[in-house]
């Protein structure tokens, strides 16, 4: 849209409400946009009675204006989604894992040369399950000579969530329906829908058919 | 009147004033701030309102729709949703009982020098 604003009007303006956006990281995308563009919008009708810089002073400070725009969308609660933290509890949690799993691999290690103090060959720790898949060590008399990690197994925690997940029901020709309210395993199901999976799996709550495909 | 309110005093009644000048015209951000200023409310500052407004969008008491305007970027009018007009009925009679409570209490003239504390007994 065409505005009558001076150009050195528009860049105040936007100066502003970027600064204003600046202080408002928290927010989701949409709603930071939509504060840019009615900041935006009022600032620019506000600039044609007084000019730009009343209707800027008349904002007050941007840091403040943004801390009001955060208790609009989250309250006075100080317990707000924050990048910040986000990041910060990131690399906590990353400390915390692997300072666990240098302990785990170091008892490990401990444990072998303490059965054998002249221990020599290739060793493997079963680790932490969906953490780690194992540790491997090599020995020479007694001494660690190198120890590697397996995969992690978070990587293959979205294939394990999808192997998971309720499963659409067998077609009404090969589901038997139960009476309401029985609960029964039913093993010879897991045979049609070609899956590897145990019998405890699949189940019947009255007449709705919920699977659990779960890795065998 | 152009006497000084207490932004704080403003600020908890903001809501109803918002709702209720939305009830009567749809309005965007600065015209509602021109608005309450030709009230006789000029203490009222932009930086109160815009938030305000984003509060009732959140909550539901009010829709927006944008608007193309000639004269820059297009505006964000605002009008109260049923829960709007919901919260502007308790709103306004809150306010109601409240103005006639604190009414009562003022009404007696004050007198020069408050009266000796009651005995106990």
């Amino acid at each position: 849209m065409p505005s009558n604003l001076h150009w050195t009007d528009k860049f105040r303006i936007e100066r502003f409400v970027r600064s204003v956006d600046g202080h408002l990281g928290d927010l989701p995308g949409k709603v930071r946009s939509g504060h840019r563009g009615d900041l935006r919008a009022n600032l620019t009708a506000a600039s044609a009675d007084g000019g730009s810089r009343a209707a800027i002073a008349r904002m007050g400070s941007p840091r403040a204006l943004a801390l009001e725009f955060l208790e609009a969308e989250y309250g006075h609660s100080t317990r707000r989604p924050s990048w910040l933290m986000a990041i910060a509890f990131f690399f906590a949690t990353y400390l915390l894992l692997d300072s666990l799993l240098q302990t785990g691999t170091a008892a490990f290690a401990s444990g072998l040369t303490t059965a054998d103090p002249q221990i020599t060959g290739d060793y493997r720790w079963a680790a932490i399950p969906y953490l780690l898949s194992h540790v491997s060590m090599s020995f020479a008399d007694g001494r660690p000579r190198r120890h590697s990690w397996g995969s992690v197994d978070a990587a293959h925690l979205p294939d394990n969530a999808r192997r998971c997940v309720p499963r659409r029901p067998l077609v009404a020709s090969a589901a038997p329906v139960a009476p309401p309210g029985d609960n029964r395993l039913i093993a010879a199901h897991a045979g049609l829908r070609g899956n590897t999976l145990t019998s405890r799996c699949i189940t019947v709550h009255g007449d709705r058919h919920a699977f659990f495909c779960c890795p065998s | 009147m152009s006497t000084s309110h207490d932004p704080q005093l403003l600020k908890g009644v903001l809501s109803v004033l918002l709702l209720k000048l939305l009830a009567e015209r749809e309005s965007y951000g600065y015209e509602l701030v021109q608005r309450l200023h030709a009230l006789g409310l000029p203490s009222i500052a932009d930086s109160t309102i815009y938030p305000a407004l984003a509060r009732l969008e959140r909550e539901a008491r009010v829709a927006a729709r944008l608007v193309a305007s000639r004269s820059g970027p297009a505006r964000k009018y605002y009008r109260p949703t049923p829960a709007g007009y919901d919260a502007l009925a308790e709103g306004t009679a809150a306010w109601r009982s409240l103005v006639a409570v604190v009414e009562l209490a003022l009404r007696p003239p004050t007198p020069v020098h408050p009266a000796p504390p009651a005995e106990d007994n």
